[in-house]
């Protein structure tokens, strides 16, 4: 088995409007901490998790363009080679959500049907859970593949939804280059393999 | 000097006055042979040619196309030829170098008296930095500091001409500022309607020499009194650790350095002052990131607690040596406090108390205690830093500027509430202004017109009101003021000015003229581009960064940025438009090949912000899908971008490295930087122990010292009134009508 183990490396973007807390959820899905880190990493642009799937080494590249957000026409240079894609928006704040449509259609516009999730973010804040049926719809309408409530503070269900998106990755990655996955057993086990340390490998300290 | 000589002729005043320089020194020199030991008044006239022609000061803006002409003859201001009055060489000098003699005779005398006296002090570094110490309260100021602090320009000038305070100012005087007057209105007398890109180029030299007869003098001294102060502060003080015994402070070791990452407060703020060895980097990586963990009234509380403590052991002082480490333990206030306006001179002009506290201290123990020397230094700091204008005059280099204001003037009055019953304004003109201020609040501003005339520059030039003024009957209030307050608590006066906002910008041109882009340079564009950035690029300073929540009101952050990110993605959609819009489609080929030249030279000028809008114009998804208009693009064209592509943001480390190794001038890409700080954000401000956590503190102070290290100079393009009213105002089709476009000329199918 270990000779055999492939590795496959996925840039999945992180995108939303300002504040919806892409960093916060990045860093809770990657280093599985809410604002612990004392230790500053500036300079980081994008977080590296790995993700041991059956023999393959997954290792999901996520973009964070948090204060990009500003530069519109930026985002798009960061489109390039993605394979997937978050849309985060903040469930206390319609402004963010009345967003979303948008930046679904930048990616559609950059990206040729990329899988995208939905991200309902700070669910700690509401009272009462999303409609299922209104969100249901919305994404359907919308060509998301799925959404998901959670909180990056509670790290409630942050794990379920980056799973959910690499599973849509996988499957698609095999239907695009067929052959170069000899299991095609479709059972996912995840085997956590996150190593902080390589959060920190691309940082480049400007000091 | 103000009274010494005459002015030319009432005719001349709004004309420039070309002095041969040559001539001019000869005449000093001859002067000086005839009495050497006398400190005549063609010094300060020298000081100003040397800091002219060394070219070191700011304001330098149109060096290099004029310097051949300089070195004949130099343009000199013609408004505050008080302040260093030239005489036309046809003057009989001799005559009039006596008369000088005579004039300072008296002031000299006071002068040497008052140095006998000496201030208390330990180090003789009075010898160093000049003879003449400056007159701590130049008379004809009055008792106000505000008139000392603003006077300090003129320091070398005024100290000759004492006067007791709150005398009026003499018949002579008044006809001086009179005719000033009239030299000012005619300066700034605004045509509105026709825009002479000479005249204004002439307004703008006048303008510029202006700025250096402010202060020519003092950036010199400021300069090396810096270096000085910081030797002196770095001394080591032998028991002065014996203060703070707890040592409530955290290193931890990161690389082969031991560096601070956290402490508590009270022990952060004391290591500012009260090590044994003095680290100075801590000090400035202090000053830049304390408004996250401290407000600036409590730092400030705490500097006057040590002040007083330093003054205790100074006069408990038995033996000299004692006193010594006890005037060097203030000089280390002086040096915090210096640093301090030095990197963030906003928190004194935008608190006006912290401001008043700040001069109180300077002016009281301060001053009492240390060489005059730091006091001077101190306040030229203040004076300097504290007034952006004098910066965004240097900055501002392409647009003609208008004063108008509206003045309150409620008196005592609470006025934020007596603004909304609706005041009256007292709405004037520039030179109107100086009318209203010179009758009404004199003693606030200082008593010679030139005090007034500077503040009204300080407090008006600022380059973002100043974009796009190019039509007076745009002009309109805005309704509520920003915050340009002015007030001094010995006075009974408050009045604040209204800025102007900027007038509506007229409609962006519905057709795309394709001749403009194709007939201009793409290195002269990407100039102009630049210079419009650098406008936009000044007001944000680090401080205004660390202050900043990004957070939640994403996007009501502070005006400066907006405009500047808005700049960014207007440049973004402009590249896009001049190329979709265009139907032919070798033309469209020929705009992409130009597109990426003016992109590389936009890398080359470091100006990273405009040079990633246009990358991402490029980029932009109306373009790149237009696949026959790319293929037909030349191979040379293609090879340029493929290598500057490797510099766009999907390569953020080459990125940042040339962030990083950028000289100043540069224009930073500001996503970059605020994705840090909002990354930065997400870390912690306190250590689990509670602690402050000052490792955070210190990257943020880096980032925030390389912002402010790209403005430390300027880039000195010379200004193309046309090109920069095009550039301005971008056409922009809005992304629906660019994918019309788009498809229009390459349909999805082909």
């Amino acid at each position: 088995m270990e000779g055999e183990t492939e590795e496959r490396d996925y840039k999945v973007l992180v995108v939303g409007e300002g504040g919806c807390g892409k960093t916060s959820y990045i860093n809770q899905y990657v280093n599985h901490i809410f604002s612990k880190a004392y230790k500053a990493t500036v300079g980081v642009d994008f977080a590296l998790k790995q993700v041991q799937w059956e023999n393959t080494r997954v290792r999901l590249a996520l973009w964070d363009i948090a204060g990009q957000e500003r530069f519109n026409h930026m985002t798009r240079v960061y489109y390039k080679g993605a394979h997937g894609a978050m849309v985060v928006f903040d469930v206390t704040k319609d402004k963010t959500f009345q967003a979303v449509p948008r930046w679904k259609k930048d990616i559609d516009s950059n990206l040729d049907n990329i899988p995208t999730v939905l991200v309902a973010n700070k669910c700690d804040l509401l009272d009462n859970p999303l409609d299922t049926e209104t969100m249901e719809k919305f994404c359907a309408q919308h060509g998301f593949i799925g959404w998901y409530e959670t909180s990056a503070k509670e790290n409630i269900r942050v794990e379920d939804c980056g799973t959910f998106l690499l599973e849509h990755l996988v499957k698609r990655d095999r239907e695009l280059n067929p052959g170069k996955y000899t299991n095609t057993e479709k059972t996912v086990s995840l085997t956590q393999a996150s190593d902080p340390r390589l959060a920190a490998k691309t940082c480049n300290n400007s000091c | 000097m103000d009274e010494g000589i005459d002015l030319p002729s009432e005719g001349d005043h709004g004309q420039m006055i070309l002095v041969d320089l040559s001539k001019l020194s000869r005449a000093a020199a001859q002067k000086k042979e005839k009495s050497k030991s006398a400190k005549n008044p063609f010094k300060a006239l020298n000081s100003f040619g040397k800091a002219r022609s060394s070219g070191n000061l700011t304001a330098d803006a149109a060096a290099s196309p004029k310097k051949e002409n300089r070195s004949k003859s130099v343009v000199i201001g013609t408004r505050r030829r008080g302040a260093i009055s030239i005489q036309p060489p046809e003057i009989d000098t001799t005559a009039m170098y006596h008369k000088f003699e005579k004039m300072f005779e008296k002031t000299r005398q006071e002068k040497e008296d008052k140095a006998k006296r000496g201030p208390i002090g330990l180090l003789s570094t009075r010898s160093r930095v000049g003879t003449a110490p400056v007159q701590q309260k130049s008379g004809l100021h009055g008792p106000s500091y505000h008139g000392n602090v603003l006077g300090l320009s003129k320091m070398t000038i005024h100290s000759k001409r004492e006067k007791p305070p709150g005398e009026q100012p003499s018949q002579k005087t008044l006809r001086r500022c009179r005719s000033l007057s009239s030299i000012w209105r005619n300066t700034w007398d605004i045509q509105p309607y026709t825009f002479d890109e000479d005249k204004w180029k002439n307004r703008w030299k006048r303008a510029i020499s202006d700025a250096d007869l402010f202060e020519p003098e003092m950036n010199i001294m400021d300069a090396k009194n810096t270096i000085q102060l910081d030797q002196v502060v770095s001394q080591p003080i032998p028991n002065a650790a014996s203060k703070v015994l707890d040592t409530k402070l955290v290193y931890e070791q990161v690389g082969d350095r031991i560096v601070l990452t956290g402490g508590t407060i009270e022990r952060l703020i004391d290591k500012l002052v009260w090590d044994e060895r003095i680290d100075l980097v801590y000090v400035q990586d202090f000053l830049y990131c304390f408004p996250t963990f401290i407000k600036s009234r409590e730092l400030m509380d705490k500097m006057e607690d040590f002040l007083q403590d330093a003054k205790k052991n100074i006069t408990m002082a038995t033996t000299p040596e004692k006193k010594t480490t006890a005037v060097s333990q203030m000089l280390r206030i002086v040096n915090v406090l210096h640093r301090w306006i030095q990197i963030a001179p906003s928190d004194f002009n935008e608190d006006l108390n912290l401001r008043k506290r700040l001069i109180q201290m300077i002016d009281g123990t301060i001053n009492d205690n240390v060489e005059r020397t730091w006091v001077d230094l101190l306040r030229c700091a203040l004076q300097k830093r504290c007034s952006d204008g004098l910066f965004a005059m240097s900055t501002w280099q392409t647009s003609p500027i208008l004063i108008e204001a509206a003045i309150l003037r409620p008196g005592q009055i609470d006025w934020k509430s007596e603004y909304k019953k609706g005041m009256r304004y007292y709405y004037t003109e520039g030179s109107n202004i100086v009318d209203w201020v010179m009758s009404n609040v004199t003693r606030d501003v200082g008593t010679s017109r030139q005090d007034i005339t500077k503040w009204i520059h300080t407090t008006f030039y600022r380059p973002k009101h100043l974009l796009d003024v190019d039509r007076k009957s745009d002009f309109k209030l805005r309704g509520s003021a920003e915050n340009l307050t002015f007030e001094d608590g010995e006075s009974s006066y408050r009045f604040r000015i209204v800025p102007l906002i900027r007038p509506q910008l007229p409609p962006r041109p519905k057709k795309v003229s394709d001749a403009v882009f194709l007939l201009s340079d793409p290195k002269e564009i990407a100039k102009q581009m630049t210079l419009i950035s650098e406008e936009l690029f000044y007001p944000i300073t680090g401080r205004l960064l660390v202050t900043q929540t990004w957070s939640d009101k994403g996007s009501d952050t502070c005006q400066s940025v907006k405009e500047f990110t808005d700049r960014f993605n207007d440049v973004a959609m402009w590249v896009a438009t001049e190329i979709v819009a265009s139907g032919n489609m070798s033309q469209r080929r020929e705009i992409i090949s130009r597109f990426i030249e003016v992109a590389a030279s936009l890398h080359k000028m470091r100006n990273f912000s405009d040079f990633i809008a246009v990358m991402a114009g490029l980029n932009h998804w109306c373009v790149s899908r237009l696949k026959k208009t790319w293929e037909g693009v030349s191979s040379k064209s293609k090879k340029d971008l493929n290598a500057l592509e490797g510099h766009s943001p999907a390569y953020t480390k080459v990125l940042r490295n040339d962030h990083n190794g950028a000289e100043a001038p540069a224009i930073p890409y500001l996503g970059l930087l605020v994705g840090d700080l909002i990354r930065l954000n997400e870390v912690p401000a306190l250590l689990p122990s509670g602690y402050i956590n000052f490792g955070k503190g210190r990257i943020q102070a880096t980032m925030l010292r390389q912002i402010d290290g790209y403005k430390e100079k300027q880039y000195n393009y010379k200004p193309s009134a046309n090109m920069l009213a095009w550039l301005r105002r971008l056409i922009i089709i809005p992304e629906k009508g660019m994918a019309t476009l788009s498809m229009q000329w390459e349909s999805a199918s082909s």
